[in-house]
């Protein structure tokens, strides 16, 4: 017995149901969606100075929304605020062990995606702000790549939504053990907002830093295995008015050192003179 | 850094946003539907219209790409909706179910044919469901379905190819002549 593949496949389709028109949730939703900002994707940011960052490619759009992140993509289907980062606070919270794990996972997928690759990159820092996790991963020789990973189930193993990395400079050099260096410091635009992110180095005798930024007040740091991260909301607006960075590093000891994150930059061996 | 401007949009553009979303919706609907769990079908689709709508000019200005278009951001979000080495593979695609409850005015020689092709269906690797059935249920061309799927046209036809190959292979009973001749790879060399 033969019979055409080709017809009897298309007798085979699950969404064969003849609907043509709109639902009473297909209406509501367009009135939603075209009532809501239509706000155009920012471009992919060069960072300043010896980093550059990089936005999950998504061929078609800036943004790749999970199913379950519906709610979250700016607020504005659902209502709500629509800062990306509303949820964003100055202190981060700890993460737990198999959440660091999933955390650098996550960002090594992100990475992986990348013209750069994620071929050598291991996670070192993992912290949360809200709905956001920020992960910090290095190589061997000295590179750096950070995630911020929208991720509101806190479990750090959902799928994510939105996500933005950046790269800083590589460098094989050991700070001294009261030292602190700072090696990227970049900033990025997403749908419904930017930020800034920032990490470095420290010595061993270094506890915390925390950063005085311009337009974010205090932001507490994590510090952990040899660096320290952080990264605040800002406004389109404000992306230029980040210069001028200092922060206030904290010795097991008690003193504390009020620093320039000018001063204390990172220049590539490939940059010096 | 730089951003570009907000602008409101113009009427042209408003109006093409609704035409599209209007003539579109069911078809959409019906591709994600095909992929994903129906309860979150309504859910993708929204998704996939607030993108569209943040990237107007972008939407293209005739309907059979527009409707492509917005089948290649359905395509990302499902992907992009599961973890780590589950998003870089294909999406598995459903296929109806075959009852076979009694019925006078069935065809009993398609009913077959249909139970024979489900059993084969459900042998496929995805990525060849996902190419079988962006030809079969979405109508897409070659160049549409490459779109989608972000690789060549050629790539595609090879894929499209093979699925089809596979899907006899696992099928119980010989196909039409005809669908056999046309559907011989085409000898390029090219992996897709």
């Amino acid at each position: 017995m033969t019979y055409d593949i080709d017809h009897t496949l298309r007798t085979l389709d699950p969404a064969r149901h003849a609907s043509t028109g709109l639902s009473d949730r297909a209406i509501e939703d367009l009135n939603r969606i075209m009532a809501s900002p239509r706000q155009e994707p920012p471009d992919i940011t060069s960072t300043p100075r010896r980093s550059s960052s990089w936005r999950r490619p998504t061929r078609l759009l800036p943004v790749a929304a999970a199913v379950a992140g519906l709610s979250v993509l700016g607020g504005s289907l659902r209502g709500g605020d629509d800062s990306a980062y509303a949820t964003w606070t100055a202190q981060p919270a700890a993460v737990a062990v198999d959440d660091q794990v999933a955390y650098g996972q996550n960002c090594q997928a992100f990475w992986d995606g990348s013209p750069v690759g994620a071929a050598g990159l291991t996670p070192i820092l993992a912290e949360r702000r809200g709905d956001w996790s920020y992960t910090l991963m290095v190589a061997d020789d000295g590179r750096t790549a950070d995630c911020l990973l929208l991720d509101p189930s806190g479990a750090g193993g959902d799928p994510w939504s939105e996500g933005s990395g950046g790269l800083g400079p590589v460098t094989s050099e050991t700070p001294a053990s009261s030292a602190v260096k700072a090696l990227a410091h970049n900033s990025t635009g997403l749908v419904g907002g930017a930020y800034v992110a920032v990490n470095g180095q420290v010595g061993k005798d270094v506890t915390s830093i925390v950063l005085n930024t311009p337009t974010a007040g205090d932001v507490e740091t994590t510090v952990s295995n040899g660096y320290w991260a952080a990264w605040w909301p800002v406004s389109r607006s404000e992306l230029d008015d980040q210069g001028g960075l200092t922060l206030t590093a904290t010795m097991t000891d008690g003193s504390t050192q009020n620093l320039a994150f000018d001063d204390i930059q990172v220049v590539p061996a490939d940059e010096q003179d | 850094m730089t951003t570009k401007p907000n602008g409101p949009p113009d009427d042209q553009g408003v109006a093409w946003f609704r035409t599209c979303y209007q003539q579109g919706y069911p078809d959409l609907l019906r591709f994600v539907e095909r992929r994903a769990h129906p309860s979150q079908a309504e859910d993708v689709v929204a998704e996939v219209f607030l993108v569209a709508w943040r990237r107007l000019p972008d939407l293209p200005r005739d309907l059979d790409g527009a409707r492509a278009w917005l089948f290649g951001i359905a395509h990302l979000i499902l992907a992009n909706a599961r973890r780590g080495e589950e998003r870089r593979q294909a999406l598995a695609v459903r296929i109806a179910e075959v009852t076979t409850a009694h019925d006078p005015g069935a065809d009993p020689a398609l009913g077959a044919s249909q139970l024979d092709l489900v059993t084969a269906w459900r042998r496929l690797r995805a990525v060849h469901q996902e190419a079988l059935a962006l030809t079969a249920w979405e109508g897409l061309t070659s160049r549409q379905a490459a779109a989608v799927l972000d690789i060549s046209p050629t790539a595609f036809r090879l894929r499209l190819s093979r699925a089809r190959c596979a899907l006899r292979a696992h099928s119980a009973y010989n196909t039409s002549p005809a669908a056999t001749a046309l559907a011989q790879p085409k000898p390029e060399g090219i992996q897709s």
